[in-house]
């Protein structure tokens, strides 16, 4: 989306390194407006951006590719707890639907919340469009297992790739997985946690009320699908997400798999975004948006299109990936909670 | 009721299709759900109910659909009903009576079938059904995959699969004094040598075999476990169903082999040809037939049509005619193919019709089929008019079984030449030999190519490896390579066709052999039906196979998809019943722990400006806040915008204290603050805690 955007509002020249398989392969987010994020200033950038996405993606890829969801939220430790609390007033303090749920079927020891309409992108419906847009926008794909990189002092790079040789004047590493095969590992250490992420899909559960289930501990997510089958996310290894599942469903069910995919992944060290130079070097990262990664979009084109609104400028200044990072002010609740390695 | 119709062949000392794991001598008596059965001492249960005349599983999609062992339910002692087993692996024992597996029923439901049945005993007719409805739901295999484990055993190698490869890996590992275990899942050694055959210059199979078993029979080191299913991989142990037998009774446990290396024997899975019919009841793949009458003598009728495109299929073919069986026709879907099977068919008197692929299959009377067959380029020329058999018996080539490669993480690729996924990349403590590592031209590798992917196998865990040559497929001169996978043309009004013989029931995507009401739908409806999720299940290694042939998964990325989609069933369970593994890895913390009210959570750290500080709030009123009020400096602007402040930590079960952090630097301690408990402000003051 950001490339597209690069593109079409900023009329850069943009080519993009990306696996097509994306498209056949289990969620590896969510695409959904929300994520734990208790910092307003955040916030503030989401609901910005967002205004400016929406008519986009629809008019690229119509109505049906964004729907609002109600996502059930559950906590089990006081410190996660304690977290939606201050999101809770967060969003009651700015008019956004939320409610605090005393009475639900979870065990009393437990919290819930309940959001109201929260957009969340289809990706089923967006990735064969969003292909098509930057097609015609002029955006050059390329897969990413045949890019070589050569990056230089000034933030320019020369890229290889296939036949081509491409000099580029900005390189941006825009999701955790890139950031995880090309940065540094002294920047990955002094960044993120290293951590599991585990995708799976599950055959048809029956008598699943709940539309979306989120919670803040392990980043999980489940969605419930039209057919009844749930596509679960979290950050945890597979012989564990059985576990947590069952937690976070209400009542008991007979759960199948259907698919699954655990990959490497990078989590936040202080849980606050990541959108700027990685450490010494002149690459960029992006990295640390959780569920709501495209809906910054607008705002992450125009800060590497460096026409950020003095709001947007604030924000990412102190959120870049240099030693300039002021991690003391936008720690932000992290979803491991420390924990390393699990 | 009337007789039920036997499907056994009758017996021949010395046809290799004698049943040789039964005792005809000793005929037992048993019931499955009431229903009562013979069959004969070392039946399983499914092959002592196919012999009895049983060929349907119940219906899907409107249709029936054969039982086999790649699809049969699991099944439970009455005496102990909540113990799911296996239909296929579990041997039968006198007098027993057997049940439908509860847990599953639930999910499967049931045919409602009391007018059937009635009409049935009416008419004294046999009921050939199981009467399983699928329309709820398709799971029926691998209840037992996540079975509290049992037993633990240490070892230093595993070897799953007990065919040539993986009985001449256990033999060379033998001699480097290892601990070996090694899992078959069939009741016999030996794998499929016999279905394939020797080639050139290689003894008998049975003599192979013999010669490679003999000396590990007797082995004290080597543990082998037969009628065994590995259920999942890891780089450090194997788990493994198994079931053991009592005089009355039969326990099912999970064994988990703690292991330093696994060697993964998997072999070839046979590939349904797809044509509408292909899982109607008489429809059987040729090594599923080859097995069943080898193993059991169990055989449908008196008549087949096979049609294939591997040579060795051909030989099911004449084995059955050794055995009386009228051979209506013997096809291959390759065009002048070579083999020494079809000599020896000509010797038989049977023409081999090439270029030839079944285009549909449908019912015909009393339990045979209606088969047409068409030409293979273009298949909607037909040929001929359609044959009237008791059995269709296909073969549409042969799929490495790399479904426990996958379950461990494994990768593979598409292989365009061979329509096959294959292995590559590594995992660690975890090798492929034999045929699911590199099949051969002619479906599997030759014997003595096992044997030695067997050896280097075990010679890739050895610190001072030596360098034995990598087995390379072998090409014969006078054996043509299998053929591609048998596609026929799909049309409205014919039967269902699925894309492999297990239990996923995965059928084609882009083409519903259905009459298909969506077309007919106004176009904007139309497009938002195609919104609409796929229907979601664990796919086998051959539906995918099958879904990339059918240009429904893009060729560079069926590996990928594979890797996400193959190997993956089995239940997921609650942490509490987690085997072996009680904690998940997630702190529950239920209780209400204190809070420390003498620093605030990092992440409220700078949101309030750098004059933000712990104090302890007294509020105008009794009422309760909760953590993460906001508080403001005064009624104006309720908005978190103008925040100054949060509430951070209360202790109203002891002393009704309220702790915030909060921005004081404009504020002395005197000065009204307004604390927001979501739906109004209450005026409170604060006590600095520290400086």
């Amino acid at each position: 989306m950001i490339a597209g955007m690069l593109a079409s509002e900023h009329k850069k020249r943009v080519c993009m390194f990306i696996d097509n398989a994306v498209q056949l392969q289990l969620s590896r987010e969510l695409g959904l407006a929300f994520d734990f994020f208790t910092r307003p200033q955040t916030w503030e950038i989401l609901r910005l951006s967002q205004v400016q996405l929406l008519p986009i993606i629809t008019k690229i890829s119509g109505g049906d590719v964004i729907k609002n969801v109600n996502p059930l939220i559950v906590c089990h430790r006081q410190d996660s707890v304690d977290a939606m609390g201050h999101l809770y007033h967060l969003f009651m303090g700015n008019d956004w639907e939320i409610e605090r749920l005393s009475e639900h079927k979870y065990t009393p020891a437990f919290a819930a919340f309940r959001l109201r309409k929260i957009k969340l992108i289809r990706a089923k419906i967006l990735w064969p469009a969003l292909f098509n847009w930057l097609n015609t926008l002029g955006v050059e794909i390329f897969s990413p297992q045949d890019l070589e990189i050569i990056s230089h002092r000034d933030g320019s790079a020369t890229l290889n790739a296939q036949t081509q040789s491409m000099d580029v004047q900005r390189m941006v590493l825009a999701d955790e997985q890139a950031i995880h095969t090309l940065a540094t590992h002294s920047d990955i250490d002094r960044l993120f946690t290293k951590s599991y992420t585990t995708s799976l899909i599950t055959e048809p559960v029956e008598d699943i009320t709940e539309a979306m289930i989120l919670s803040p501990e392990f980043g999980f997510s489940a969605r419930t699908c039209q057919n009844n089958s749930l596509e679960v996310l979290a950050h945890i290894n597979m012989e564990m997400l059985g576990g947590l599942l069952h937690k976070n469903l209400p009542g008991e069910h007979s759960i199948r798999r259907a698919g699954r995919a655990t990959f490497p992944s990078l989590v936040m060290r202080d849980g606050a975004p990541l959108a700027g130079k990685i450490g010494r070097s002149s690459i960029w990262g992006i990295a640390g948006f959780g569920h709501t990664g495209i809906f910054f979009a607008p705002a992450l084109a125009r800060l590497i299109a460096d026409r950020s609104s003095a709001l947007e400028a604030r924000y990412f200044e102190l959120r870049l990936g240099s030693s300039k990072r002021q991690m003391a002010n936008i720690v932000d609740f992290s979803s491991l909670h420390g924990e390393e390695n699990i | 009721m009337k007789r039920p119709p036997s499907h056994r062949l009758s017996y021949d000392q010395d046809a290799l299709f004698s049943g040789q794991l039964i005792d005809r001598g000793k005929q037992i008596h048993f019931h499955l759900d009431g229903r009562k059965f013979s069959g004969f001492k070392g039946d399983t249960v499914l092959s002592a109910i196919l012999g009895s005349g049983v060929d349907t599983m119940g219906e899907a999609f409107d249709e029936a659909i054969a039982l086999s062992p790649n699809l049969c339910p699991p099944i439970a002692l009455k005496s102990a009903p909540a113990i799911p087993l296996p239909l296929n692996r579990t041997r039968v024992q006198s007098g027993q009576e057997y049940i439908s597996y509860d847990g599953q029923i639930a999910k499967i439901e049931r045919q409602k079938t009391h007018l059937k049945n009635l009409a049935r005993s009416i008419f004294k007719k046999f009921n050939r059904s199981l009467e399983y409805d699928f329309s709820q739901g398709t799971d029926i295999n691998g209840a037992w995959d996540e079975d509290v484990t049992s037993s633990t055993l240490n070892v230093d190698l595993v070897i799953v699969g007990g065919g040539i490869t993986g009985l001449s890996a256990a033999q060379y590992a033998l001699e480097k004094g290892w601990r070996i275990a090694l899992i078959e899942q069939r009741p016999i050694l030996g794998g499929d040598a016999r279905f394939f055959g020797a080639v050139e210059g290689e003894e008998r199979p049975d003599v192979f075999l013999q010669k490679l078993l003999a000396p590990l029979k007797s082995a004290s080191m080597l543990k082998m476990h037969t009628s065994t299913q590995a259920v999942s991989v890891t780089s450090t142990r194997v788990r493994a169903h198994q079931l053991s037998y009592e005089k009355n009774s039969v326990t099912s446990s999970i064994v988990e082999f703690k292991t330093k290396h696994v060697i993964l024997a998997t072999g070839m899975l046979e590939r349904l040809p797809l044509f509408p019919g292909n899982r109607l009841p008489g429809v059987i793949g040729s090594r599923t037939a080859f097995n069943l009458a080898m193993n059991y003598g169990v055989w449908k009728g008196k008549s087949i049509a096979l049609c294939t495109g591997s040579s060795a299929a051909t030989q099911v073919a004449l084995l059955a005619a050794d055995m009386g069986i009228k051979i209506c026709r013997l096809a291959d879907s390759r065009i002048n193919p070579n083999s020494r099977f079809f000599e020896f068919a000509k010797a038989y008197g049977m023409s081999l019709a090439t270029g030839l692929q079944v285009v549909s299959a449908s019912p015909h009377k009393l339990g045979a089929l209606e088969v047409q067959l068409g030409l293979v380029n273009t298949p909607s020329q037909l040929s001929g008019k359609p044959l009237i058999v008791d059995q269709l018996i296909v073969c549409g080539g042969w799929q490495p079984d790399l479904s426990l490669w996958h379950a461990a993480g494994g990768q593979t690729k598409w292989n365009g030449k061979k329509q096959q996924l294959q292995a590559f990349g590594e995992l660690e403590n975890i090798v492929l030999a034999g045929s699911c590592q590199m099949s051969g031209d002619l479906g599997s590798m030759s014997m003595s190519e096992c044997s030695i992917s067997g050896h280097i196998a075990v010679q890739e865990f050895s610190e001072n490896a030596l360098a034995i040559t990598p087995a390379s497929t072998q090409t014969i001169s006078h054996e043509s390579a299998d053929g591609l996978l048998p596609v026929s043309e799909q049309k409205y009004g014919e039967s269902v066709c699925y894309l492999d013989s297990g239990n996923s029931l995965a059928r084609p995507q882009k083409v519903d052999t259905k009459f298909n009401w969506r077309l007919f739908l106004p176009s904007i409806l139309q497009r938002f039906m195609q919104t609409q999720e796929d229907v979601v299940t664990g796919y086998s290694i051959n539906d995918i196979v099958a879904r990339v042939i059918l240009n429904e998964i893009p060729k560079d990325y069926a590996g990928i998809f594979a890797k996400e989609r193959c190997g993956v069933s089995g239940e997921l369970l609650p942490s509490s019943q987690l085997n072996g593994n009680k904690s998940t890895g997630v702190t529950k913390t239920d209780e209400d722990t204190p809070h420390n009210v003498s620093v605030p959570p990092d992440f409220l750290i700078g949101r309030f400006g750098s004059g933000a500080v712990m104090v302890q709030l007294e509020l105008s009123s009794n009422e309760t806040l909760d953590i993460g009020c906001l508080i403001y400096p005064d009624h104006e602007e309720l908005v978190p915008h103008h925040a100054i402040g949060a509430v951070t930590a209360t202790q109203y079960s002891t002393q009704d204290k309220v702790f915030a952090y909060l921005n004081i630097s404009e504020l002395d301690s005197t000065h009204p603050i307004v604390v927001f408990n979501g739906t109004h402000g209450i005026n409170a003051h604060y006590v600095l805690m520290h400086k």
